[in-house]
């Protein structure tokens, strides 16, 4: 019951995320209509990352306790987070090409990321393949280790010379946005975030009905 | 409607894109968890004993062929 609530509110705040887009926020003076783009990139790229720190949790959980509900947690947010950073890249891709001229650049930022999209598609990999009780474990591992790329993609920014602008919101943004802009990457931030807490419930309740091998 | 500038494709594409990713893994989503579902639910028990006559599927014989309208057929 509460994981349809949640779809449903997610559902909701979508749409109003989708108005917001289109109505409320005004085009950037140089970017134009493209940086309406970036209303759903950001809090893709964020839920991504809220992901695998679930995952993160979940492993060292996993691995301390060998409860099998940790290894279901950190498989479902592997997995919703895998599809989440799928979303970033391709996205991210989009704005790029009327942008900087090219769908894609070996910019520390991307490449970090893909990086991480890479690691967490062997989580997925090795959790499939690998029989328990050594699979859970060893990819409970690879979440734990995987997880240290996360504050490497989003410092990627100022530790490295990068195409990628800097962060638009929050601690590390170099200028506060107007209110407009902040209140809708909020609600898009809450929309995608409910978003993901479903996805993540349901394939919580499947990974629990599955039968074991 | 939208008023978009030239850009306005990639914004559509991108968005399109995420609707259509994010729709059809809830669709995977919820088919899996039905199937499960499913599979779980106890199975409908199927007396087609002696005993139990009625339940039993009616089999369709060659008489049946023979006796149809078109009456019998050669091959």
């Amino acid at each position: 019951m509460a994981t349809r609530i949640i779809g449903f509110g997610s559902a909701i705040l979508l749409a109003i995320t989708a108005y917001g887009i289109f109505f409320v926020a005004r085009p950037d003076r140089v970017q134009g209509d493209a940086a309406r783009i970036v209303y759903f990139h950001v809090p893709i790229a964020w839920v991504a990352f809220l992901a695998f720190f679930v995952v993160f949790v979940a492993s060292i959980a996993y691995l301390r306790t060998s409860n099998p509900r940790w290894d279901h947690l950190g498989r479902a947010s592997a997995e919703v987070g895998v599809v989440f950073t799928t979303l970033a890249l391709i996205t991210g891709a989009i704005w790029g090409y009327p942008i900087w001229g090219t769908w894609w650049s070996w910019d520390p930022k991307l490449t970090t990321t893909l990086i991480l999209w890479f690691m967490y598609l062997a989580y997925l990999m090795v959790r499939s393949y690998a029989e328990p009780p050594r699979g859970p474990r060893y990819a409970a591992i690879l979440g734990i280790v995987g997880f240290f790329d996360v504050p490497i993609v989003y410092l990627s920014s100022y530790w490295w010379r990068t195409l990628h602008p800097q962060p638009v919101i929050g601690p590390l943004a170099e200028q506060q946005p107007s209110a407009s802009i902040v209140w809708v990457l909020l609600i898009s931030l809450v929309a995608f975030s409910a978003l993901y807490v479903f996805l993540t419930r349901v394939r919580v309740d499947i990974e629990q009905l599955t039968p074991a091998t | 409607m939208l008023g978009l500038d030239q850009n306005g494709v990639y914004v559509l594409s991108a968005l399109g894109i995420t609707i259509v990713v994010l729709a059809g893994y809830g669709l995977y989503l919820r088919s899996r968890l039905l199937g499960l579902r499913r599979r779980r639910e106890p199975a409908p028990t199927e007396d087609h004993s002696g005993r139990n006559v009625i339940a039993a599927a009616p089999i369709a014989t060659t008489a049946q062929v023979a006796n149809s309208a078109k009456g019998p057929t050669t091959p």
